[in-house]
């Protein structure tokens, strides 16, 4: 397929790349999902746009990539790259192609394709797709989304059919710590860290090992959190602080301060991704 | 940071794609220059900023503590000394927002632009926001249901029911079925979710459905639709 070539094209290198202060290529209006033209960002060139909003998405511990009609990565958020560069579950191929190490249950580029042949064909509304990744390292599976599919234009103008992807795991830390101390509640640093585990999915006695602490102490801490939070159970206690604080993190990811570590690493795999898919 | 922009300088409409799911997130999601102007807001972020219950936006187009009345201190959240109510780190700083009505607050949590961290301008998006509204129902579409665990609507209904925190005998009440049958339910619910308990239920349904609605709601309602659309035109003038 021709169009499959066009989709990375542009090894990015550091002179070539915008830095933050260039000038706006374009102004042209921006799309927003509902087809009118967004006013405000309209003002921001394209180039900003994504940066902007990609950084949005790489505070999320929600994997989120987006791939076109052949399975290539087009485009990977911060946790997409490391759950891929783990490769357990998901993975980056040699010709660039995400692949899921194990078959899973539907395959994911069968879903990927029908997907994209029934927006093409303008099926009706083309629903999105579930698909259960299951881990070597025996781990709960990954829960992929395949989402509507999309078009990207390339350089010529002609439109190349992409899906976003989202996909997460269940094992990670929530992360909710620090946002819980500045939450609503008045929690002490002892009782964000217990409500901490508790949102991590751990029972009062796993909690309890945790922390070191006593299962009377345990307790105790429990008991306060209800009252903070104004709850009576454990189940109405977990969901107020889903509520409060989100049910995924939204964490600082410090490797983005810190582009020697993170994104060189990152650079180098995505340039041989694409240089891998230019040459394929 | 050079990897950011390598996709659009070939595919320019990369940043809509991006922006269409943040639009999916269940939190609120903004966009603010240094003084506080709105560029951006995802669906959930309009619900919660029309509902003009602890953040709006004004007229022209510059974002509000309703409580206090007065601009949202973005430049004072954002600097590196903040005041007690926020606090920095890593970059990050975490306001907590009080609502007129007496409602649970909102968990405001800020983020600067690593653009506008390199290079500050008064004329360009500054920071991000990330808007936690404790009072905002949860609730997983029965289509998302199904298609990820394959439960039957009762169940859905049942799910959805203990995610807001009611107990299993409210459940009863509220589908007005006996306790016999919802623990016949709950049985199957656990089953097919592969959970041990209701606690392991709820923890995981929030896990999986907590931050993102992979479906779009058949209809998302607006108190005011064209509300933010003419704040933000009016402000384009400017």
């Amino acid at each position: 397929m021709a169009l499959t070539h066009s989709v990375n094209i542009v090894v990015p290198s550091n002179r070539r790349s915008l830095s933050p202060g260039d000038k706006p290529r374009t102004s042209r209006a921006v799309a927003t999902r509902d087809g009118r033209a967004d006013p405000a960002l309209a003002s921001q060139s394209r180039s900003d746009v994504f940066r902007i909003g990609s950084e949005a998405l790489d505070c999320l511990k929600v994997a989120f990539a987006v791939c076109d009609s052949a399975n290539r990565l087009v485009y990977a958020n911060h946790t997409a790259h490391s759950i891929l560069r783990l490769g357990d579950g998901i993975r980056i191929d040699d010709s660039g192609r995400l692949r899921t190490c194990k078959p899973s249950r539907p395959v994911l580029s069968d879903v990927i394709r029908e997907l994209i042949e029934a927006k093409q064909a303008a099926r009706g509304n083309t629903a999105t797709a579930v698909i259960l990744v299951p881990r070597p390292s025996g781990k709960r599976p990954l829960i992929a989304c395949v989402l509507e599919p999309s078009s990207l234009t390339d350089s010529s103008g002609s439109p190349i059919p992409v899906v976003p992807i989202t996909f997460w795991e269940h094992e990670e830390s929530s992360g909710a710590e620090q946002i819980l101390r500045y939450a609503a509640w008045g929690l002490t640093p002892t009782e964000c860290r217990f409500a901490n585990l508790l949102m991590e999915g751990l029972s009062l006695v796993d909690c309890c090992g945790r922390m070191r602490i006593r299962r009377t102490t345990g307790a105790f801490h429990l008991k306060n959190l209800f009252r903070k939070t104004g709850t009576s159970r454990q189940i109405e206690l977990l969901s107020v602080l889903f509520r409060g604080v989100g049910s995924r993190s939204i964490v600082p990811q410090t490797s983005l301060t810190d582009p020697a570590d993170y994104s060189s690493r990152l650079e180098r795999s995505v340039c041989e991704t694409q240089l891998k898919t230019r040459s394929f | 940071m050079n990897y950011r922009n390598w996709s659009v300088t070939n595919s320019p409409n990369l940043g809509s794609i991006v922006l269409g799911v943040l639009d999916l997130l269940r939190s609120g999601v903004v966009m603010i220059g240094i003084r506080g102007q709105l560029y951006w807001a995802n669906l959930t972020a309009k619900e919660i900023l029309d509902a003009r219950d602890g953040l709006e936006v004004d007229a022209q187009g510059f974002l509000l503590l309703s409580e206090e009345n007065r601009p949202f201190p973005a430049a004072e959240v954002l600097s590196r000394d903040a005041p007690a109510a926020s606090v920095d780190f890593e970059d990050q700083s975490i306001k907590y927002v009080r609502r007129p009505f007496g409602k649970r607050g909102l968990t405001v949590i800020a983020r600067p632009f690593v653009s506008f961290r390199e290079k500050p301008d008064a004329d360009k998006p500054a920071a991000l926001l990330f808007i936690q509204d404790p009072e905002r129902p949860v609730r997983v579409l029965q289509t998302d249901l199904r298609q990820f665990y394959g439960l039957t609507l009762t169940e859905g209904s049942l799910a959805n029911f203990l995610m807001e925190g009611s107990t299993l005998e409210e459940c009863c009440e509220r589908l007005a079925i006996r306790p016999s049958t919802a623990r016949m339910h709950l049985r199957n619910l656990l089953a097919k979710t592969g959970t041990r308990g209701q606690g392991e239920l709820v923890w995981l349904l929030f896990r999986n459905h907590g931050l993102m609605m992979p479906t779009k709601p058949p209809e998302i309602r607006h108190c005011r639709p064209d509300n933010h659309r003419s704040l933000l035109s009016s402000m384009n003038g400017d």
